[in-house]
């Protein structure tokens, strides 16, 4: 049934490996990745855990789809309580990791305990063994992952692992695996830091059993063709892969600039995703295992630096929100930023707020300890104070907390654009209301991934919706919440859903795992997943009061574009995302909504 | 007035040019305004832009003033501003 029955536990304190039956008989309720991975943590820890204490558990989890030919079964999820927004964390990987760990035999492995000594967990068909890592301990991204695949001799063999940042409890650190593919949001890789887990290293050859052969046969095929049938799936993003979105959200008049401050972006033509491809540094398109998209980039920089990336995300924190324009070195900060294992996003979220402050008068020169002023557009700003904060070193050691309680540390949080302390993505909420709303009531924080309404605001995916308009957002934030829970926890890749709908999710699940899930049913299980993640927050203390936006969004209207005079209107949406969730108007989850969902 | 057509995204490297002006002495359409690039840039744009029934294709973005024309009059929508932005269906994120 498309599971491979068989999953870890690995207690770092004591050493002990053990195997367990994974927990099938959540499955149905759960599917795997998000949704399973997130049960079994809220099972087993104290929602008021220290994320950093050996009682907080890191679970990597995948899905019934990963290892599959479904097209994008390749991912992986990384589950665990966040140092970052102290919500529940789960970060999505791509690459090969996710299929080659399920090939050694596993479903999941959970991490408990913390380890005296740096050590590496070696996975394979013909053991699994805690290793020591003293050698690579200090070691970046790139380095570490070549070192350990030669130990492993393994030609086919991949390797997730933290960089200095995850060692340095750096709040955002991220887990890469295959050097530039990032499990990058909400400090997962702080919290492998803090086990003193350095890094998971896995290959195998087996194959993940279908429960229906000839129908997932079929139904891979009919979902291939509408991926490459599909215009976004089968040229756009081929084409231009992500960056495609820099002039796109630009001419909308959404491109959150100088930290917020602006909307629109002067220099956007000479770094945008058209530029990367006319200046030369597209060197190929590649992608993640079973990917028939092919979204990456191979891409080398004037400055002969070479790997994947920048994606839009990336290239807008390095770029417009810290009023730079040059490619050359937005490239190599998202490499430098990668090797060091930071999640881009509040990276550069965070650099630019701290260039708000400092412009603004907020940071004594004397913090700066003789480094360059990180005024807006500086470059030389953001490669420094990029180490700065991986290392912990100077002003780097508040950095390295997010840009809310670096903000908070000099007395102005308002300049923090967080939602829960987790920096906001590539899309500024003036100009896209519902997207607006996703971002405050985000169950990890600010977030562009668990309900993109952006394809529908903007991009006229599935239907074109006006972007100023209210009515009817609250109702696309509850679905697609409940859609997106349904594809972390299958094993897919988000960028399926500008193709596919609920029905073709369905029926692959379905001739995979043999389950018999209705439409229903499963947005049913996205909606489980979300009401138990909203309820694991709150007992771990996140109040609805932190649905929320910087207050910027409601009190400084936009002032060019298409959306001038604009300001966000959480005001008005939010009571009715409430009720439509089936919550008090306070917020909360009620016991009915909770018992309907089997989550009492 | 002069209209500049800013062309994006895979129509923009097809073509090998982003700009494209265009002058006119009345008001214009839309519909006629791409009319007008497929001459200029001697090859036509349309097919990049609209299905198979001459429709606005599911992810085209046309922007005029930065306005989406699918909230204004569609392909007959009269540019009343100086800028006009073409995209065919892209996405990301």
């Amino acid at each position: 049934m498309s599971y491979m029955g068989t999953s870890l536990r690995v207690n770092l304190t004591t050493g002990k490996i053990s195997t367990e039956n994974t927990p099938l008989e959540l499955a149905k309720q759960y599917i795997g990745g998000r949704g399973l991975g997130s049960r079994i943590l809220i099972n087993e820890i104290d929602p008021k855990v220290d994320p950093f204490s050996p009682d907080n558990k890191l679970i990597f989890v995948t899905g019934p789809l990963t290892n599959t030919t479904a097209p994008t079964g390749g991912r992986y999820m990384v589950v665990t309580k966040s140092p970052l927004t102290g919500t529940i964390a789960s970060s999505n990987s791509g690459g090969v990791w996710g299929a080659y760990f399920k090939q050694a035999g596993y479903d999941m492995v959970i991490f408990e305990g913390k380890s005296e000594k740096p050590v590496y967990l070696s996975v394979s068909e013909e053991g699994v063994e805690l290793k020591d890592a003293g050698h690579v301990w200090g070691k970046r991204v790139e380095e570490t992952t070549n070192i350990l695949s030669a130990e492993s001799g393994q030609k086919r063999v991949s390797v997730s692992c933290i960089g200095p940042a995850g060692e340095n409890l750096v709040l955002f650190a991220s887990i890469m695996n295959e050097v530039h593919r990032a499990a990058g949001r909400s400090g997962v890789g702080a919290v492998m830091g803090s086990k003193n887990l350095k890094a998971v290293v896995t290959w195998g050859k087996k194959k993940s059993p279908i429960a229906n052969e000839d129908d997932f046969r079929e139904v891979n095929k009919m979902l291939r063709t509408k991926l490459k049938e599909g215009a976004i799936t089968g040229q756009g993003l081929p084409a231009l892969g992500t960056k495609v979105l820099d002039n796109i959200i630009n001419q909308n008049g959404m491109y959150p600039t100088r930290n917020a401050q602006d909307v629109m972006f002067e220099g956007t033509e000479k770094m945008s995703g058209e530029a990367l491809v006319e200046k030369g540094y597209l060197i190929r398109n590649t992608g993640c295992y079973a990917c028939p998209i092919q979204c990456a980039r191979d891409v080398e920089t004037p400055s002969g630096r070479r790997g994947e990336g920048p994606e839009y995300e990336t290239g807008w924190a390095f770029g417009p929100m810290m009023g730079i324009d040059d490619l050359n070195a937005i490239c190599d900060a998202n490499f430098t930023c990668n090797d060091l294992g930071m999640d881009t996003i509040s990276a550069g979220v965070t650099l630019s707020c701290m260039m708000e402050l400092f412009e603004k008068g907020h940071i004594p020169p004397d913090d700066l300890e003789k480094g360059p002023e990180p005024y807006f557009g500086s470059t030389e700003s953001l490669l420094y104070y990029l180490k700065k904060a991986a290392y912990r070193e100077g002003i780097g050691d508040k950095l390295a907390l997010g840009s809310y309680r670096f903000a908070e540390h000099y007395g102005h949080p308002e300049y923090s654009m967080t939602v829960k302390k987790q920096e906001l993505a590539a899309y500024d909420p003036r100009g896209v209301q519902g997207h607006g709303l996703q971002y405050a009531v985000g169950n990890r924080g600010a977030d562009h991934v668990r309900a993109y309404l952006i394809s529908p605001e903007i991009l006229g995916v599935p239907e074109k919706l006006d972007p100023q308009e209210l009515e009817s957002k609250p109702n696309w934030a509850v679905i697609f919440q409940n859609l997106t829970g349904v594809i972390d926890s299958a094993g897919l890749c988000l960028f399926t859903s500008f193709s596919l709908g609920a029905e073709d999710y369905q029926q692959v699940i379905n001739a995979a795992t043999g389950f018999d899930l209705s439409v229903d049913e499963l947005m049913m299980v996205g909606e489980r997943i979300w009401n138990m993640e909203r309820k694991f927050n709150q007992d771990a203390g996140i109040e609805p009061s932190e649905d929320t936006l910087p207050k910027r969004f409601f009190e400084e209207p936009a002032k060019e574009g298409p959306n001038k005079g604009k300001v966000h209107q959480l005001h008005k949406l939010l009571p009715k995302y409430y009720e439509l969730r089936g919550w008090t108007a306070e917020g909360r989850p009620t016991p009915e909504k909770l018992a309907e969902l089997s989550l009492t | 007035m002069t209209v500049t057509v800013r062309l994006f995204a895979t129509l923009r490297l097809a073509l090998g040019r982003g700009v494209v002006s265009i002058d006119t002495e009345g008001p214009i359409t839309v519909r006629a305004l791409l009319d007008r690039v497929s001459t200029a840039v001697g090859s036509d744009v349309t097919p990049w832009l609209l299905d198979d029934e001459g429709k606005i294709d599911r992810g085209t973005m046309i922007l005029v003033g930065g306005r989406n024309i699918l909230h204004l009059a569609g392909l007959e929508t009269a540019v009343d501003a100086a800028e006009v932005a073409v995209f065919p269906p892209a996405g990301g994120g």
